[in-house]
């Protein structure tokens, strides 16, 4: 969306800048090199000085960062600032503004411009590099000659001109005069302003940051603490309500970024976050090694979801305990609770839950499961997976 | 009556804990800050100190690794609301015996303490299941196999803790005494803290997990 805009509005540029970017900014949006900009600037003194001025303040300050610019002129555009660029030169001719010698001068001012230049290829547009093809950190061969033949035209109008020196001495002396009036009057102005608009930008950085904690903040730890204000009967939602707000900011605090490690970890993860929420009993999970999840490790997460559902609904234990193994020949998981047990022998006829959804759907995918219970020690189930070979 | 010295810059939690431990322990004293927890620790030499792990000025490690070089018999505990590896694996390896997080019950708490005077290691499931998770993969030739692997007893010992089983219920699965139990778990601690596996480090570092 900032690019959006940015394509619209003329803005000026927030890293590619001098003074307040304006500069940067209209080179970004005619997809020129910035250093042209500047030259043409400076190349028509007071008056590039007062344009600078008029687009600083009719411009907006873009946060769009325009380093790496890869956006470049269409022929159109660079027509139109070719005809721009003609236009405002032959205007101030006209109007007899500007002394012989400026002329000269851009010519002068635009092959330093391209032999100072060191930007990369990719920054470059056609334009540019029409007048120096390849470029890399020292002038290339293309950029001097072109950069030379700008430069030796320059000088030679500017010697070739009738009086021109002494005029032009007389010029520069009265534009310097008046440089040093403007930099006095202006630039304190134009340096508070520089500064404002930085403070300004990293103001809004930081509010912006702290408005998206904010938000987390408000969705997350203050609903939940909400929810623990209105169950205070309740010790178990609490304590439930409580982990699971736990668990979710912890994951926001810690995990972003570290997006690669196991999605086994992960969903398994996910699986007894939904488990504790819905049957309010903590499930602890460990998971060792990682895995990525195909079908059979979603069978193996499914028949683990439903023996944390069993033990929670069932056994009347306080916590849960999941712990997963991923090695390089199988997944074991282990569902243990230290509930009041059951006989698993007696239930499998009559149970979906364990017949089906666990013993039979580790079977069907080339796993098993065995569930040890008893009323002393309570119920562990062990589901094991055989990780199928790389080739298969 | 077992000594225990406090140190954590959390003063709602810091009392709490006092006032649960009160009666059943004798309470050497408490800081809430590094510098101020590694004299007093020295002045009270206490049987066990409890300490955070994250604290301005160094945290838990500064206060272990200072009160070790000195007095070597203290015997630590962690205690911190993060159970993240590269935490974890830090404060075992710079001496505490053991580490538990926040919410552990009073009673689990009372109970690890006592272990820890005892010479026992205090490893919770995530523990168990952080340390096979370092010590899962081969090493190349030139490590040190007494410290850098864990025998099968071990591993199986750990997993069994992962599991979340009692070390009563260990001794009777494995058919071991408990004393057997813990001396397994103890030579566990002792390579997870003398052990040179490079993967140790970056294990935890790039492992940023809850």
């Amino acid at each position: 969306m900032e690019v959006q805009r940015d394509r619209l509005a003329l803005a000026r540029s927030s890293s590619d800048r001098w003074l307040a970017g304006v500069a940067g900014g209209l080179a970004h949006r005619l997809g020129v090199q910035t250093v042209y900009v500047r030259a043409t600037f400076v190349s028509f003194l007071l008056i590039g000085f007062a344009a600078y001025v008029g687009l600083l303040l009719l411009t907006i300050d873009s946060a769009v960062d325009t380093s790496e610019d890869g956006r470049e002129a269409t022929g159109q555009e660079k027509l139109a600032l070719l005809m721009l660029a003609l236009g405002g030169l032959l205007l101030v001719r006209e109007l007899d503004l500007i002394p012989s010698f400026i002329v000269p001068a851009a010519f002068v001012l635009f092959g330093v411009a391209a032999l100072w230049d060191r930007s990369t290829p990719a920054g470059r547009s056609k334009l540019t590099r029409l007048v120096a093809p390849n470029v890399g950190g020292a002038p290339t061969l293309g950029r001097a000659i072109g950069g030379g033949l700008l430069l030796i035209i320059g000088v030679s109008l500017l010697f070739s001109g009738t009086n021109v020196v002494r005029e032009a001495g007389k010029l520069v002396t009265g534009v310097l005069i008046a440089g040093i009036g403007a930099a006095v009057v202006f630039g304190p102005w134009l340096y508070r302003l520089a500064k404002e608009l930085s403070a300004e930008r990293s103001d809004r950085i930081r509010a912006d940051t702290r408005a998206e904690v904010a938000a987390h903040l408000h969705d997350s730890v203050l609903q939940t603490l909400a929810l623990i204000q209105r169950s205070p009967d309740d010790p178990r939602k609490m304590v439930t309500l409580a982990r699971s707000q736990e668990r979710e900011l912890r994951n926001w605090l810690y995990r972003t970024g570290a997006s690669e490690h196991s999605e086994l970890e992960a969903a398994v993860l996910e699986a007894a976050g939904r488990v504790e929420r819905d049957h309010d009993v903590p499930i602890e999970v460990i998971v060792v090694g990682t895995a990525a999840v195909d079908d059979d490790v979603e069978a193996l997460i499914g028949a683990t979801r439903e023996a944390m559902v069993n033990a929670a609904k069932h056994s009347g234990a306080d916590v849960v305990s999941v712990y997963i193994e991923a090695d390089a020949d199988s997944i074991d998981a282990w569902i243990a609770d230290q509930g009041r047990g059951f006989d698993p022998a007696a239930r499998t006829g009559n149970g979906v839950g364990i017949a089906g959804s666990i013993v039979g759907r580790m079977e069907r995918h080339g796993g098993r499961a065995t569930i040890e219970s008893n009323s002393e020690d309570g119920t562990e189930v062990h589901l094991s997976l055989p990780r199928r070979a790389v080739a298969e | 009556m077992i000594s225990v010295f406090l140190v954590d810059d959390h003063e709602l939690f810091l009392s709490g804990v006092r006032a649960e431990l009160e009666g059943d322990y004798e309470v050497a004293g408490w800081a809430s800050d590094v510098d101020e927890a590694i004299e007093r620790i020295r002045q009270a030499n206490p049987d066990v100190v409890l300490v955070d792990v994250h604290m301005q000025g160094g945290g838990g490690l500064a206060v272990v690794a200072n009160v070790l070089e000195t007095h070597p018999d203290t015997r630590f505990l962690a205690l911190s609301v993060s159970d993240a590896a590269e935490d974890v694996i830090a404060m075992i390896r710079a001496g505490a015996r053991g580490y538990v997080t926040k919410s552990i019950l009073p009673a689990e708490l009372a109970d690890s303490i006592t272990r820890i005077h005892e010479g026992d290691a205090v490893f919770s499931p995530r523990l168990a299941g952080f340390v096979l998770d370092a010590f899962s993969e081969a090493l190349p030739q030139e490590h040190d196999p007494e410290l850098d692997q864990l025998t099968n007893r071990e591993k199986e010992v750990l997993r069994l803790i992962a599991r979340g089983h009692a070390y009563k219920s260990i001794a009777k699965r494995l058919s071991i005494s408990v004393k057997t139990v813990e001396s397994h778990v103890s030579a566990v601690l002792r390579k997870l803290q003398l052990s040179s596996r490079y993967e140790l480090a970056r294990w935890a570092s790039d492992r940023r997990i809850v």
